[in-house]
């Protein structure tokens, strides 16, 4: 089994182990600070180990900047050269040419996935062999089974197991169980919003590369920041319109957000959490080009709507009142069919019909009001009709008509003209047959 | 003697004078889609990097200007964004118009109207856009916005076009072109290096229009 161990140099969660993910998922964490990747039958989906040896170690230096690996057919084996010779892969099955030359002081690192149960023991070891003037490897491979069950008894047996790679070390598929939170703390209480980023920002790195590494998405990033004083508290939500894993725009949607912030209250400590989702929502049609207009305009979107201001493409509707005909969406507008579509089988025909038909040859300007103007009579009698009869009648459907009673507001019965204005626009109002009123609903502009 | 030595003993006797061919292209513009316009305009059309302003109620034409601009610029895959103001743009009008409603962004009214600024800001410098147009009410940007706002669009090299009834914008030097509505004329009261004031007849930016209401009539007759 080849074995990339990944040494992170400092103490780290459980959870680091799903950074790995994308490699493997074989992939175990061993505490303190080690990593351990099967990489047998994935590295080559990679360019090879040393390629996965390069991009493992980039992605851990992401959130431990000390981080080396090695590779090595044993877990053991790979853990002693990641320490000692950081970057090195062995042969396969001869890992013990690797470790030949190495001093005797590795052995207390020889563990892999299971740590010295005696370590104290271990370091008498090394201590003896020292004393009787062996210094490496190579020295002491050469004693029998027997000679380190005599004298050290089962850790003996395992030490002298792991020297000749007759210790057999399993790594499990992971089984992430850990929740996207992270949490920090300072010393002094903050009131500069940079401070609070450079300690925020390692945090969203870390959840954002297991994100990657689980093929998950953030939907949403919840931060509450503690103050200092008072319990207060500030909850902030970045949620941008689509589900991503940028984590630069979270971080610039957060920025937005903390500059709408007073900090008079310090803060002392910080918690993050991601609701994530899985990947395939984010995925778009399969052959739609995902390149970076697009996330461009996601990212343009986003920062609208976290500032209260909506923005997307129109929509049509089948609708035939003017102003319930689209809606602005933030995802791609769908085609708008005004044909009936007709499926001929055999000596069948079928026919699906569609609402609102004669919304592809009616008229429509170019400019509709909100909300449509309520016309006085001296503003009726300065326009110019410009034709007899009403262009188009729209009214709500006649079920509608019991409802009338009930709410008026729900019934619609309007006869559409073109007219002129004095200024020369060019206008569409209706009369409101229900309630005998003129309305300025648009302009031909 | 051949063309090469002639340019060099040109560029001997005049120095700086000599410019290559490439500076004597015209400023980079958007096709409005009337020839009229665009064979009088330096830009052949709207100015790309800067400012543009079209004057006049709404209901005289200025948008139908512009949607016909935006279906040159989607003609080259392009994208345009539009802002919203109490008038919104009608998608079945748009769609009658051959406008690409993927390639249209739409932003709603702005909540407060400090908003239009930053909003403006930033359609400028995604660089997304070709074209982005809205409305603008009297007294809604100041000076040193619009000042602000010209210097992006000649950076991102979008082309900004307002429209506004306002007078105070009509004599406006920030703008590049000014064109002035009505429904029957439409002049050009300010246009780099073109002699200025130039009508032409609104009915040329109108005339599909006019033929969609006489037969939408005609048929109600029969």
């Amino acid at each position: 089994m080849r074995t990339l161990c990944l040494n992170l140099q400092k103490v780290q969660e459980p959870s680091c182990a799903e950074v790995f993910l994308k490699f493997s998922p074989r992939v175990q964490f061993r505490y303190p600070q080690h990593v351990f990747l099967d990489i047998e039958s994935t590295a080559s989906l990679f360019g090879g180990e040393f390629s996965v040896l390069k991009q493992s170690i980039d992605l851990a230096r992401q959130f431990s900047a000390q981080a080396t690996g090695a590779i090595a057919d044993h877990p053991a084996v790979a853990q002693v050269l990641s320490n000692y010779r950081p970057f090195e892969l062995t042969k396969p099955k001869e890992d013990f040419q690797s470790l030949r030359h190495l001093p005797v002081a590795v052995l207390p690192e020889l563990e892999g996935l299971y740590p010295w149960t005696k370590p104290r023991q271990i370091e008498h070891i090394v201590q003896f062999f020292q004393s009787l003037g062996f210094h490496t490897i190579d020295d002491i491979q050469h004693f029998q089974l027997t000679s380190f069950r005599e004298r050290w008894g089962e850790t003996g047996i395992a030490l002298w197991r792991r020297l000749h790679g007759k210790d057999t070390q399993v790594i499990s598929p992971l089984t992430p169980q850990d929740p996207f939170q992270g949490y920090g703390y300072f010393d002094d209480p903050v009131y500069h919003i940079p401070l609070l980023m450079q300690k925020i920002d390692p945090q969203m790195t870390y959840l954002f590369l297991r994100l990657e590494g689980l093929s998950r998405f953030a939907q949403k990033m919840e931060i509450i920041l503690h103050c200092e004083y008072s319990q207060q508290k500030h909850s902030l939500i970045v949620e941008p319109v689509s589900p991503s894993r940028d984590v630069k725009l979270y971080r610039d949607l957060l920025l937005k957000k903390l500059d709408h912030l007073g900090l008079e209250n310090p803060i002392r400590e910080f918690e993050v959490s991601i609701f994530d989702v899985p990947e395939k929502i984010e995925q778009l049609d399969f052959f739609e080009p995902r390149d970076l207009t697009e996330d461009r305009w996601r990212r343009l979107i986003s920062f609208a709507k976290q500032s209260g201001c909506e923005m997307g493409f129109l929509q049509m509707k089948p609708a035939h009142l003017p102003e319930d005909s689209f809606k602005i969406q933030t995802d791609w507008p769908k085609e708008f069919n005004s044909k009936d579509l007709i499926k001929i089988e055999n000596n069948s025909i079928q026919v699906k019909s569609v609402y609102a038909k004669a919304l592809a040859k009616s008229p429509r300007p170019s400019l509709l009001l909100k909300e449509p103007l309520q016309l006085s009579r001296l503003a009726i009698q300065k326009l110019q009709m410009l034709t007899r009869f009403p262009a188009e009648r729209i009214e709500s459907a006649w079920w509608n008509l019991l409802k009338k009673k009930e709410d008026s507001a729900q019934f619609e019965n309007r006869d559409y003209y073109y007219a002129l204005s004095s200024e020369g626009q060019m206008l569409w109002v209706y009369l409101d047959r229900l309630k005998k009123e003129y309305y300025l609903h648009g302009y031909f502009d | 003697m051949s063309l090469e030595a002639v340019k060099e003993q040109l560029q001997q006797k005049f120095h700086s004078a000599v410019v290559s061919v490439d500076q004597l292209r015209p400023p980079e513009g958007l096709r409005t889609g009337f020839d009229v316009i665009d064979d009088f305009l330096l830009w052949k059309g709207f100015p790309k990097g800067d400012l543009s302003l079209l004057h006049g109620q709404p209901g005289t034409g200025a948008t139908s200007l512009f949607i016909s601009t935006m279906k040159e610029v989607h003609k080259q895959s392009k994208w345009a964004a539009w802002i919203n103001s109490d008038w919104e743009l009608l998608p079945s009008h748009l769609a009658k118009r051959g406008i690409d409603l993927k390639k249209l962004l739409v932003v709603k009214k702005p909540q407060e109207e400090s908003q239009l600024f930053w909003i403006l800001q930033e359609l400028i410098s995604s660089s997304l856009f070709e074209i982005v147009g809205c409305h603008l009410r009297e007294g809604l940007l100041k000076v040193h916005q619009l000042q602000k706002l010209k210097k992006l669009a000649r950076t991102h090299k979008v082309s900004l076009v307002l429209m506004s009834s306002a007078k105070q914008w009509l004599n406006n030097p920030l703008f590049s072109l000014i064109i002035e509505c009505g429904r029957d004329f439409l002049t050009i009261r300010r246009a780099l290096h073109r002699p200025t004031p130039f009508s032409f007849s609104g009915g040329m930016i109108h005339a599909d229009f006019v033929f969609e209401l006489t037969k939408s009539t005609r048929a109600l007759l029969r």
